[in-house]
């Protein structure tokens, strides 16, 4: 019996500055990529994506509407994401400030764009060899 | 409470486990709901399903002012199946029909319980007021929650020959069984949006066909607050400065919810810009702009940017 379905999913946190500032930063950089890794951590937390097949079929099914030109700049897109969150996380742990409300979300969404950004190749490459480019 | 009702709880030396008094009818309920249930199988787990009804009795939806019963009953039908219909987007009839089954069957079995046992204690114990609201209370919730589970089959075209087989007493109320979506008395009641759009029938994702939500973009799929979808496009008109464009059905649900969300975005105070709430909202109505900019700019410039 799946009862995870009862759980509400409302926006309740409030966040510390720290990640409402990052989170702000990357948005406006990388709106939909961002979002993207945003998206798949909602699915995560309401019990809809509970392993990481479940992470990878979403991934698939998110980035297969695209043609192979556009995943090409996703691919990039995805990058500056994980690089900049990256930067991101050292910084506050060299600053011994890793404790603030919204640090471990930032981290969740540094694991799913580095997942997203190890799939792309594959999923470019298979979109190429079907010979669609849609 | 008359004075020998002490004896009718301790008749069996018991302790109710769900009241804070022991009349015997009470545990006399509670034997039922344990009677009923199927030790191999959790799924039809009485006493579990009777935990959510009293926990939702006695939360803060269960304050009803300046709202009919009735009305409050259609609105917690509605979010009790637009919550499991939200959940259950992509999984398969079977799957759906197997998750919805021991909640008809359950909550329909608990609902005539609780309405046998609130009629019980109104004639025994006139004047326990306490445990009568809190029955009358739990009536309300065990009725929305079985309708809200009946809406969410019948949505699914589960038969209604099949729903009386699993609750025999289902009363095919139109108005119970639709729900009424309390989004929509903000909307009215804040003049929120274009007035065609406020009033035009609106759809949740769930009630979308296949190439419809294929259509919808991530982003624009799961938000707490957003307020409903068309099946139809239409010419709309910014006002400000009287230009008008045709939209298609996604561009005119992205519009629609745009002018909702800012009319929000407006209102919340600068203190909220930590919260998770006004983060969604904002970010929901960046995503829209950026849509029209690149996909249509003659509506980002006509109805967005303007």
């Amino acid at each position: 019996m799946n009862i995870e379905g009862l759980i509400k999913n409302i926006p309740n946190e409030i966040f510390d500055d720290e990640y409402v500032s990052s989170n702000h930063t990357l948005f406006e950089l990388y709106k939909e990529e961002y979002s993207l890794a945003k998206y798949l951590r909602k699915k995560m937390l309401a019990a809809e994506i509970v392993n990481s097949e479940g992470l990878e079929s979403n991934i698939r099914e998110e980035l297969g509407i695209y043609d192979v030109g556009t995943l090409g700049g996703k691919q990039y897109m995805f990058g500056e994401v994980t690089n900049m969150l990256g930067i991101m996380l050292n910084t506050f742990d060299e600053e011994n400030n890793n404790n603030f409300n919204g640090y471990t979300e930032l981290e969740q969404y540094h694991t799913i764009a580095s997942t997203i950004l190890k799939m792309l190749p594959e999923i470019l490459m298979e979109k190429m060899i079907s010979g669609s480019k849609n | 409470m008359g004075i020998f009702d002490f004896l009718k709880g301790e008749k069996k030396g018991n302790k109710s486990k769900h009241f804070d008094v022991d009349y015997e009818e009470l545990l006399s309920f509670e034997r039922k709901l344990d009677s009923l249930s199927d030790p191999d199988d959790n799924l039809y787990d009485y006493p579990y399903w009777y935990s959510f009804i009293k926990q939702r009795a006695t939360s803060g939806w269960s304050d009803k002012t300046n709202k009919s019963e009735d009305q409050f009953v259609q609105e917690l039908v509605f979010g009790h199946s637009d919550e499991y219909s939200k959940r259950f987007l992509t999984e398969t009839l079977e799957e759906k029909s197997f998750f919805i089954q021991p909640r008809i069957i359950c909550y329909g079995a608990i609902h005539d319980l609780i309405i046998e046992l609130k009629n019980k204690i109104q004639n025994e114990y006139p004047n326990d007021h306490t445990l009568i609201n809190r029955l009358h209370n739990e009536y309300l919730h065990s009725k929305a929650s079985l309708y809200g589970a009946i809406k969410f089959a019948i949505i699914n075209n589960i038969k209604k020959e099949q729903i009386k087989k699993w609750y025999s007493n289902f009363n095919d109320d139109q108005s119970l069984i639709q729900g009424d979506s309390p989004i929509q008395e903000v909307l009215e009641k804040y003049l929120i949006g274009d007035e065609e759009d406020r009033m035009a029938n609106r759809y949740e994702i769930y009630e979308l066909n296949e190439s419809e939500k294929q259509e919808i973009p991530f982003w624009f799929r799961k938000g707490t607050f957003l307020y409903g979808y068309f099946k139809k496009g239409r010419e709309v008109t910014n006002k400000a400065n009287n230009k008008s464009i045709k939209l298609n059905r996604l561009e005119r649900s992205l519009y629609w919810n745009f002018k909702c969300l800012s009319s929000f975005v407006e209102k919340l105070p600068d203190k909220m810009n930590n919260y998770e709430v006004y983060i969604e909202i904002y970010e929901t109505n960046e995503l829209i702009k950026n849509y029209f900019e690149k996909q249509n700019s003659e509506a980002y410039s006509i109805l967005i940017k303007e």
